[in-house]
């Protein structure tokens, strides 16, 4: 598997953030559309199996990269009132700048907190239906709001990381070609989510293995597999997930709730890193039995033994 | 379902008189400024229109054409799933649903008229908007009634904004008829009105440079 970085230009604003399983979701849907169920099936067998074609990292603003779980918790060299200062400092930050996550990719947990970045905006829009015989709104339940999400002005692109197994390269970006005709996430049909994508798949060196590397780092929310380390540092989520293409009209379109460990966790590992962990998670939806939840880890190595 | 092809319709909005689509007004509001603000893209502060004001204009214009088959007796959107509206735009509730054909994309505002705006701006003052001020008259005296003076911010006549369409056929779509009836949509919008007030001359439009054209 080869490592590459997919830039994408929002269009406008977003309602659905840029989660791997959320992207991963609505690739099904255009490999369905475009090529069949049964291509799909073949296509979801053999993550079922543990053999992913490609492994998607979430969306991240521009050049940053996460902040992993286990920065808050570096030992200070004092204690006292500093010490803890720090590391309610450390704990805020979201995005680190690439020379930074190198460092603290490296081990070096010593960083300046300062340079946290306010890289997305959430804000309320509201929105009304306009009543067919009056032509006006206003009326009760018309009238409804939206939360949505836009990048800052600062930041111009969203990066996705991705690693693709040999030969799917050309298959992998038409997938993405054709998402961004029909936009991304919710209220699609409005214009949300539209999205350009930015030059082609770029080849990505920045997450290659070290000497001294005993652990990984993910960079998307994740479902640990049975075998996957379980020393480490995380947070979890809770996805209510949602179907999605026709399957939003089977009259129950809800998965069922999933913990999900967010990304930024980190393990450690016994013997050599993997290029993900993680799994696919299957009976997640009650009426669509063949409905899988994408659950896999993009891993970065890192060095945790300071911790 | 298979999908066969995009299709994309892109036009230039030209505003014909001034165009409110309203927005909120985050934070203080300054002394004298206006309570009634326009819809500003919350990072450039540009002002645009959304694709669900397009597509929704679009739709209850279509669903009150009679000869469109759909049901809106009680003054909601039609949900029946069988006629062309809830086709092309998506059917209203759960019953009967299909995927939605039309993708609007939202509208932001041209090069050419950013330009402009910009140089108002630093000219004269005008923040993308023009500040209108309106009122109402008492019946007995003839003159403005009192507390009936409001402001309202609209977009200037002449601003353009770039229009963005795609739709998505899937086999056994009759791609002539669909194209054709966003065609239509976007005719009774331009005899209509966009965004509010349209009855006292607001929201005239007219799209220029209609183009259909295969993506992929």
């Amino acid at each position: 598997m080869k490592t590459y970085r997919l830039k994408i230009k929002p269009q406008g604003s977003f309602l659905t953030l840029w989660q791997a399983d959320t992207v991963f979701g609505n690739l099904c849907w255009i490999m369905a559309w475009r090529e069949g169920g049964d291509t799909l099936k073949e296509f979801l067998a053999e993550y079922k199996n543990g053999n992913p074609a490609v492994v998607l990292s979430d969306g991240m603003p521009g050049d940053f990269l996460p902040s992993p779980a286990h920065l808050s918790l570096v030992e200070q060299k004092g204690e006292g009132f500093a010490a803890y200062k720090k590391a309610k400092e450390l704990k805020k930050v979201g995005w680190l700048t690439p020379e930074i996550f190198q460092s603290v990719r490296n081990g070096n947990l010593d960083i300046n907190p300062a340079q946290d970045a306010k890289t997305f905006k959430t804000f309320i829009t509201l929105h009304s239906s306009i009543n067919r015989i009056s032509g006006t709104t206003g009326e009760e339940g018309s009238l409804f709001e939206l939360e949505e999400h836009a990048l800052s002005e600062s930041e111009q692109f969203i990066s996705i990381y991705l690693k693709i197994k040999d030969g799917w390269e050309e298959k992998v970006f038409a997938l993405f070609k054709n998402l961004s005709l029909t936009g991304y996430g919710k209220k699609k049909s409005v214009g949300k989510g539209a999205f350009d994508i930015i030059g082609q798949l770029e080849l990505f060196h920045g997450f290659n293995d070290f000497k001294g590397s005993n652990g990984f780092m993910s960079l998307s929310n994740f479902v640990p597999a049975k075998n996957d380390p379980t020393d480490g540092f995380y947070k979890t989520l809770v996805k209510y997930g949602k179907l999605g293409g026709e399957f939003t009209f089977c009259g129950k379109p809800f998965k069922k709730p999933l913990m999900m460990l967010t990304y930024g966790s980190s393990f450690k590992v016994n013997g050599n890193i993997k290029p993900f962990y993680g799994r696919m998670v299957e009976n997640i939806a009650p009426v669509k039995s063949e409905v899988v939840q994408y659950g896999y880890s993009f891993a970065v190595p890192v060095r945790l033994e300071k911790i | 379902m298979k999908l066969r092809k995009f299709v994309s319709i892109t036009g230039t909005i030209h505003c014909e008189s001034g165009l409110r689509i309203g927005g909120t007004k985050e934070g203080i509001i300054e002394p004298g400024g206006s309570e009634n603000t326009i819809l500003r893209h919350p990072i450039t502060s540009l002002p645009y229109i959304p694709g669900s004001s397009l597509k929704g204009k679009m739709r209850s214009l279509l669903e009150t054409d009679a000869s469109s088959g759909a049901n809106i007796d009680n003054g909601r959107p039609c949900g029946c799933g069988t006629c062309l509206v809830c086709k092309v735009f998506g059917s209203h509730g759960m019953a009967h649903k299909e995927i939605t054909r039309i993708l609007v994309r939202d509208c932001v505002i041209t090069d050419k008229s950013e330009t402009v705006l910009r140089t108002a701006q630093e000219e004269k003052g005008v923040n993308f908007a023009e500040i209108k001020s309106e009122n109402i008259i008492d019946r007995k005296s003839g003159i403005a009634a009192k507390g009936g003076l409001r402001t309202q911010e609209r977009v200037p006549s002449g601003t353009e904004f770039s229009m963005n369409i795609t739709l998505k056929l899937f086999d056994g779509d009759n791609e002539g008829q669909i194209v054709d009836f966003v065609r239509k949509g976007l005719d009774l919008i331009q005899k209509d009105y966009l965004g509010s007030s349209g009855s006292r001359g607001y929201g005239k439009i007219k799209i220029e440079n209609l183009e259909v054209n295969d993506l992929a």
